[in-house]
């Protein structure tokens, strides 16, 4: 089946315009829209908190934010506490790969199903390809429920 | 010490389908052997092969990250929440 999550142009050049801004670093961020629309219209950007975990614990945290992006959860939290009490929710995921392509990662994979299923079927990873400080593709990977595994669509 | 473990969704499954389960504990340690006495199976979902907490697993006392105070050995007082909440992160 196709993909009918709508991304209007806008909400995909605010997430590529966040991943130009961060450059070299990882942008990461939540797009949320109205329950039950199969539509994705606010764009939260998310503090990166990458650097700070890899300056705490090194060992376990040994990448920085130029290859890897946390989402501060107490920002996740904030969102997803504003959008429940309008009747919005979380559709997308957004991250972007400096120097690198629009892939969904082994690590992008595992940890979007720490127990072998998503925790969020519902909602899109949408990857931002951003090379020398230019976002150049996108892509959204989502669950097919049916295949147990992730598609994509091309976005730019 | 009661203390309320909030659990996310893929995981409760394991806890009778419940979001939130009472347990007693001086800290999370010991907060979360009581849940796997309760959910058994909970604590190899939370725990990787070494025996620490999971890397992309998060746990919050009252909305404050455990990573940024004892980990493990942050204490727990009567009525807090523990919350466990899958990272989002990733990585090229």
């Amino acid at each position: 089946m196709e993909r009918d999550l709508k991304i209007s142009s806008y909400v995909l050049d605010m997430m590529l315009q966040h991943g130009e801004r961060e450059y070299p670093n990882e942008a990461c961020g939540m797009v949320i829209g109205p329950q039950e629309k199969k539509a994705a219209i606010g764009v939260f950007p998310i503090k990166n908190l990458q650097n700070e975990l890899n300056q705490k614990d090194p060992v376990r945290y040994p990448r920085t934010a130029t290859t890897a992006y946390s989402m501060d959860p107490k920002e996740v939290r904030i969102v997803e506490k504003e959008a429940e009490s309008k009747g919005f929710e979380l559709k997308l995921i957004y991250h972007s790969h400096p120097d690198h392509g629009a892939y969904f990662s082994e690590e992008d994979r595992a940890i979007a199903c720490p127990w072998g299923e998503p925790t969020y079927p519902n909602v899109g990873h949408v990857v931002i390809s951003v090379e020398k400080g230019k976002a150049v593709a996108a892509k959204e990977f989502y669950w097919n429920e049916e295949k147990k595994d992730f598609e994509e669509r091309k976005l730019k | 010490m009661a203390i309320k473990i909030r659990i996310p969704t893929p995981l409760q499954k394991l806890a009778n389908n419940q979001a939130e389960v009472e347990v007693t504990g001086k800290d999370v340690k010991t907060a979360l052997a009581a849940l796997e006495e309760k959910c058994p199976g909970i604590r190899d979902r939370l725990y990787d092969d070494k025996g620490t907490l999971r890397r992309f697993i998060n746990f919050y006392v009252n909305d404050e990250d455990i990573r940024f105070m004892k980990g493990e050995e942050t204490p727990l007082k009567d009525g807090d929440e523990l919350s466990v909440v899958p990272a989002i992160a990733g990585g090229r």
